[in-house]
């Protein structure tokens, strides 16, 4: 289900290149500087943006409802559609991304020790293929680079 | 042990904890503005910098702004980035530790309230030795600062 409460399906953005990201909205760091630097790509593409779907995916969807992600990603590049989704649904769409997410142990405040999720941006056709795994803190004009065959 | 002695020996004590706690100093704090007014965590930046003679730690921190103030540590593992708690930090004699984005930072989690821009955002540090310090830390937007939080070290 996208941000908007659209229901979205592998085939809805089958016509453009997309960019796919998973991450949590309470993700103070790694997330938002990974947004910020897809939006920045987006406005490099400049008009071959249209061509290209930039997608977040949360893999927190106890917290992240719509209306959450809505607010979230508002801040950054309007091009960008926020996902979620039942746990299941989440699960389901992490493993055919081979995502790994979670937390460790929960110590005796009730503080996992440690969250981790993968941090790559997924690059993909517009079948839905694979293109690059691009790695976190990629410079937008290098994620340009690798797109700029497939527009 | 006379009576003025006792005093003496505890103004001195007092007084020496209190040197402690003036000198674990901060510099450079900010905290990454919230994205939205429903943003529920934001990270704090900065030096603390230990200008005693000895090591000294951090054992505890809180702020009115935010349900949980804690330090964690970045660490990214073949496209996997985990964010690890770290219960307390050491600061070398004379020395300093930077919080920086992709290392050990400052997280305030569950917001009570959003701070807004000019708000000195007060964090109150728990030292080994039983000391408090309180450190304040501006909001800065996270565009402006983004070349600058990276990299510390």
């Amino acid at each position: 289900m996208d941000h908007n409460g659209n229901l979205v399906t592998e085939s809805t953005y089958s016509n453009k290149l997309r960019l796919v990201f998973f991450g949590f909205t309470r993700c103070p760091i790694i997330c938002p500087t990974t947004m910020s630097q897809i939006s920045k790509v987006m406005s490099l593409l400049g008009e071959r943006s249209h061509q290209v779907q930039p997608i977040f995916i949360s893999i927190d969807p106890d917290y992240d409802t719509t209306e959450t992600i809505a607010d979230y990603i508002s801040v950054f590049h309007p091009s960008i559609v926020g996902l979620t989704g039942t746990v299941d649904q989440i699960e389901r769409a992490a493993n055919n991304y081979n995502v790994t997410y979670g937390q460790g142990p929960v110590n005796s405040l009730g503080d996992a020790e440690e969250i981790y999720h993968t941090s790559y941006l997924y690059l993909m056709d517009r079948n839905g293929d694979l293109i690059d795994l691009i790695g976190y803190g990629a410079k937008p004009k290098v994620i340009l680079e690798k797109m700029k065959e497939y527009l | 042990m006379n009576i003025y002695l006792w005093l003496q020996l505890s103004l001195l004590l007092f007084l020496s904890s209190a040197l402690q706690a003036a000198d674990i100093q901060l510099s450079e704090g900010w905290i990454s503005a919230p994205l939205t007014q429903t943003t529920s965590t934001v990270a704090a930046f900065g030096i603390i910098t230990n200008l005693t003679q000895q090591e000294v730690s951090i054992v505890g921190a809180r702020s009115d702004y935010a349900e949980k103030v804690q330090f964690h540590r970045i660490e990214h593992i073949e496209g996997l980035v985990k964010m690890v708690l770290v219960p307390s930090i050491q600061i070398p004699p004379k020395g300093q530790v930077s919080l920086t984005a992709d290392g050990i930072h400052l997280m305030l989690i569950r917001l009570q309230k959003i701070p807004w821009k000019e708000d000195l955002i007060s964090i109150q540090f728990d030292l080994n030795n039983g000391d408090e310090v309180t450190h304040h830390y501006e909001l800065r937007d996270r565009n402006q600062t983004a070349g600058k939080e990276r990299g510390h070290h």
